[in-house]
C-alpha cells in the first residue's frame, strides 16, 4: 500500500507529512522522559522484523498480494510512543534506500500504513481489551489488526480521492474490498508473534495493554 | 509505565533464553529469502491504481541506490537476498539508535 509520488497533490502530501514529522516529534518528547531501556533492543528487533517481513508479500485473491503493515504489533510490545518511531524507521529507509513509496508521500505513508496502526489500531485494541471479556483477548488483537489494515485503506482512498486522482466512491470500494481480505494476513500473523513472544519471553508483555498477570488473560 | 518484573536472576527466565536468538534467525531467514518467496502479484493500491486508471501518474521524484530492492552490481537471486538483509539490518540500527539515543540523553 506505499503511495508513490505523483498519486497525491502537494497540499495533500504536505500536510500529511507535516502530520507524520509532528507526531514522531511529538513521540520523541514522550520517549526522552519514559522510554525503558530494556525496550531499546527490541526497538531495534522489531525494527528489522517489520522491514524483513514487509518484503514477504502474501498471494491474497484475484491476482492480488499483500503484506503485514505490523504498527498493531510492533504497539502492542512496545506501546504507541516507541512503536510509532520503529515503523517511522522503516519507512524511511524502505524510501530512501529501496524507493518503496515516495519520498514526498513518505509521511502519507508514515501516517497510513504506520500511524493507523500504533496509535489508531492500539487505541482500538485498548477499547477491545476494555469490552470483551478476558479470555476474548486474541480476538480483540486480530480484530484491532484487521481493522488498522482496513482503516489505512480507506485513508490512502480518502487521500486519493482528496488529491482529484480518482473520485471517492470508487477508491474507497476498490481499496476496502481488497484490503478487508489482507486485513485477515494482518491479524493471523500479528496473533501468531504475541502469542510466541508471550510463550518465550512473558516479561516482555508486563505492564502493556496486554499483561499477563489480568486475570484469565492467558495468550 | 512499566514496572520492572525483573530480577536479574538467571533462573528466573530459563523459557527466555531461546526467544531472542529464535526471533533473529527468523529475521535473518525473512530478510534474506523474503523476495524468493514473495508473491509477484500487484498489490492492493497497484492493483486498484491499475483497475481505475491512474497507475501512469506515478512520478519519481529521486533515484534511491537500491531501488525495487536490487543491489546492482549482484547476480539476480543474490541481490534480493543481499538488499533484504541490508534493510532489516539498517532498519534495526536506526530503531536501536534512536531508542538509544533517547535513553541515554536522560538526566539520572
Amino acid at each position: 500500500m506505499h503511495l508513490p509520488d505523483g498519486f497525491l497533490s502537494p497540499p495533500v502530501w504536505g500536510l500529511l507529512d507535516g502530520l507524520a514529522l509532528a507526531t514522531v516529534g511529538g513521540c520523541v518528547l514522550v520517549l526522552r522522559r519514559r522510554l525503558p531501556e530494556d525496550a531499546v533492543p527490541r526497538m531495534g528487533m522489531l525494527g528489522a522484523f517489520v522491514f524483513a517481513a514487509q518484503l514477504v508479500n502474501v498471494p491474497v485473491a484475484a491476482g492480488t498480494s499483500g503484506h503485514l503493515l505490523g504498527g498493531v504489533l510492533v504497539a502492542s510490545l512496545l506501546g504507541p510512543a516507541a512503536a510509532t518511531l520503529v515503523m517511522a524507521s522503516v519507512f524511511a529507509i524502505q524510501c530512501l534506500l529501496f524507493q518503496d513509496g515516495g519520498i514526498l508521500a513518505l509521511g502519507a505513508n508514515v501516517v497510513n500504513m504506520g500511524l493507523s496502526g500504533t496509535i489508531g489500531g492500539f487505541l482500538l485494541l485498548r477499547l477491545l481489551l476494555r469490552l470483551l471479556p478476558a479470555r476474548a483477548r486474541k480476538l480483540a488483537l486480530f480484530l484491532a489488526a484487521w481493522f488498522t489494515v482496513v482503516g489505512s485503506s480507506a485513508l490512502v482512498a480518502l487521500e486519493l480521492a482528496a488529491s482529484g486522482t480518482v473520485p471517492l466512491l470508487s477508491s474507497l470500494a476498490a481499496m476496502v474490498g481488497v484490503h478487508a481480505i489482507i486485513g485477515l494476513v494482518e491479524g493471523a500473523i500479528t496473533v501468531a508473534v504475541v502469542r510466541f513472544v508471550a510463550r518465550v519471553r512473558p516479561e516482555v508483555l508486563a505492564g502493556t495493554v496486554l499483561d499477563p498477570q489480568v486475570p484469565g488473560g492467558a495468550l | 509505565m512499566r514496572p520492572a518484573p525483573e530480577t536479574g536472576a538467571p533462573e528466573s527466565r530459563p523459557p527466555g533464553k531461546r526467544g531472542p536468538a529464535v526471533l533473529v534467525a527468523a529475521v535473518v531467514l525473512v530478510a534474506a529469502l523474503g523476495a524468493f518467496v514473495a508473491s509477484s502479484s500487484p498489490d492492493g493500491l497497484e492493483r486498484v491504481a491499475a483497475d481505475l486508471g491512474f497507475a501512469d501518474q506515478e512520478r519519481s521524484s529521486f533515484h534511491a541506490p537500491l531501488a525495487d530492492y536490487t543491489v546492482p552490481g549482484l547476480p539476480q537471486g543474490l541481490s534480493g537476498a543481499a538488499a533484504g538483509l541490508l534493510g532489516a539490518g539498517l532498519v534495526g540500527l536506526l530503531a536501536w539508535g534512536a531508542g538509544r539515543l533517547l535513553t541515554r540523553r536522560r538526566q539520572p
